[in-house]
């Protein structure tokens, strides 16, 4: 007798699960509707700034959700064309060929400015290594100069520290010093990583977004003028470059509401704080 | 439960061989996938795949330097995990005290077990700085670094494995060893290891499998650049990548012929594992053959 009560118990409860879980399912369905979701994906230079803006969006709008991922700025461009993202973060400009795949889609969003810092270790700048010209950038990448003297520098062979293939950090540098190719001695993944590298080494030269200048590696003069804010917004610093935040087609909507404030005020003073420069 | 027992001795049979059989199948659909997918690379670019010349803009797709650098960093890693391995498990299952060995053994097994992105990290922390100092090498990212991680994370496979087979090893062979007048160390040498060659033969495949196989540990120290040392002799001191690094660093940029040419690289190490797998087999009958025949 026992048994069966028991098994008639099980039974109900068996019921009773299958409706909340039902009811859960139900729930969330609705509450999904009224949520409008917003996914940025692309550049791990955005990166930062997508977040905190996304973080402060949020809180602001309860009714419009922003999910923000990384991925390089070559991944946000496929994204945004494919449709996996509402918004594709780029640290470079679309390129002709991904044009030619996807199609001439992409809005232009223009969200900061940003100069791309040529950064040695300490050791080298304090011998004096503290000018170089985008000729001997060049020189240095290629490997026709690999060693510090030839620049006036101390008896030391170059660590060359690159970034990874789509890296759009890595696409603004190459363009503006003219490589096609580079013979560096390794290829990073993410600007902390160049820094780290560089930071660690006594013999190191790499290139990282401008918020990652520090005391421990410092940045050099490009043909004599420092990287800033200043010498980047009024174009003399050469290896700058604007980020990008692209939609396929015309924003509108929570896209665009978004968009809006990333490039407002409040959107801009993050901008800032994130170490790049406001295009306001 | 009423099922006659050979109905149901029937069924299990069938249900362990369909368990078998997916198995097989899942090993034919990846050899299958690998070799479809390689084949525009190797088809398109002919023997070029096995050049250096590795530039993405161009659309040159040669992984030469990445084989190059499997393979140094694969022997590198052995010439440090064999000798070793083997003198850690002599030690182990025929000197050491039994109280040492019981708390040795579990240790040396718990290595294995960390996850080689902590053994990368430790590689990237202490390693390279530690090389990068007392070498004055160019960053301490290097094949050396990336074989000194390898070498310690096939140890503990290479250990606890040859360990075993010595242990397996029946007792009477080394009594009767010892009672013809030959010394500790005559036994381990003419009795012990050969009797256990096709075990501890068989720890080291494992072992460079997984060296070969290794990604992220790897990939974390060897600077990931596609190029052969100049000149060679600088091998263990420069940068350079593997396959698997190689893989990892481009498949999430990679298009068209790209991808194929990284399959082909997929391939290329699957090939590399089975021949050594298969020559280690051959090795080891070899050996088996003699010893019994002896």
């Amino acid at each position: 007798m026992n048994g069966i009560k028991n098994k008639k118990f099980g039974k109900t409860s068996v019921l009773l699960i299958v409706g909340i879980a039902l009811g859960a399912v139900f729930l969330t369905g609705c509450t999904e509707q009224e949520t409008t979701t917003i996914t940025i994906k692309g550049s791990s230079t955005v990166l930062p700034v997508a977040e905190t803006c996304a973080e402060e969006f949020n809180k602001l709008h309860s009714d419009i959700k922003v999910t923000v991922a990384g991925g390089g700025s070559s991944l946000g461009i496929k994204s945004v064309a494919n449709g996996e993202a509402d918004i594709g973060s780029a640290s470079r400009e679309v390129k002709q060929s991904e044009i030619d795949q996807y199609g001439d889609i992409f809005i232009d969003h223009v969200i900061a400015l940003d100069g791309v810092a040529v950064i040695v270790s300490k050791t080298i700048y304090n011998a004096g290594i503290t000018d170089i010209t985008l000729d001997q950038l060049k020189g240095i990448y290629n490997g026709s100069i690999s060693k510090w003297p030839t620049l006036g520098g101390p008896e030391e062979a170059t660590f060359v520290d690159e970034r990874e293939e789509g890296s759009g950090t890595r696409d603004t540098f190459m363009e503006i010093v003219d490589l096609e190719e580079t013979n560096a001695d390794k290829a990073n993944s993410a600007n902390s990583e160049v820094k780290q590298a560089v930071a660690g080494s006594n013999k190191a030269i790499g290139y990282v977004g401008l918020g990652y200048v520090s005391d421990q590696t410092p940045a050099l003069k490009i043909n004599g003028v420092k990287p800033s804010a200043a010498t980047i917004k009024d174009g003399s610093y050469p290896i700058s470059r604007s980020l990008h935040m692209y939609t396929k087609g015309e924003a509108t909507g929570a896209v665009k509401e978004f968009l809006d404030f990333v490039m407002g005020s409040e959107g801009q003073a993050f901008v800032e704080e994130e170490g790049f420069i406001s295009i306001l | 439960m009423l099922l006659p027992r050979s109905l149901k001795e029937e069924l299990i049979k069938y249900l362990f061989f369909s368990v078998a059989a997916v198995s097989i199948f899942i090993i034919f659909f990846i050899f299958f996938f690998l070799f479809q997918e390689a084949f525009p690379a190797f088809q398109e670019m002919g023997w070029d795949i096995f050049s250096t010349n590795w530039n993405v803009s161009e659309g040159q797709y040669g992984i030469g330097a990445a084989i190059f650098g499997t393979i140094i960093v694969t022997i590198g890693a052995m010439l440090i995990a064999i000798p070793l391995g083997i003198l850690g498990a002599i030690f182990l299952s025929e000197l050491a005290p039994y109280r040492l060995r019981v708390i040795l053994k579990p240790i040396i097994e718990l290595l294995a077990g960390v996850p080689s992105i902590v053994y990368g990290f430790i590689g990237v922390v202490l390693i390279v700085r530690y090389l990068q100092v007392s070498f004055d090498m160019l960053s301490g990212y290097s094949f050396l670094a990336g074989s000194l991680i390898l070498g310690v994370m096939a140890l503990p496979i290479i250990i606890s494995m040859s360990d075993d087979a010595m242990k397996a090893v029946p007792r009477s062979y080394k009594e009767a060893s010892l009672a013809l007048g030959a010394t500790k160390w005559e036994t381990i040498k003419k009795v012990t290891m050969p009797s256990s060659i096709s075990g501890i033969s068989a720890a080291v495949v494992l072992g460079i499998g997984r060296a070969v196989g290794e990604t992220m540990a790897v990939s974390l120290v060897l600077g990931n650049v596609m190029k052969i040392p100049i000149p060679p002799w600088d091998m263990f001191e420069s940068t350079g990548t593997t396959l698997t690094s190689l893989i990892v660093r481009d498949m999430g940029e990679a298009t068209g012929l790209q991808v194929n040419a990284l399959f082909a690289g997929a391939t290329i190490l699957f090939v590399i594992v089975a021949i050594m797998s298969i020559s280690s087999n051959i090795l080891r009958e070899r050996v088996e053959k003699k010893f019994k025949g002896g």
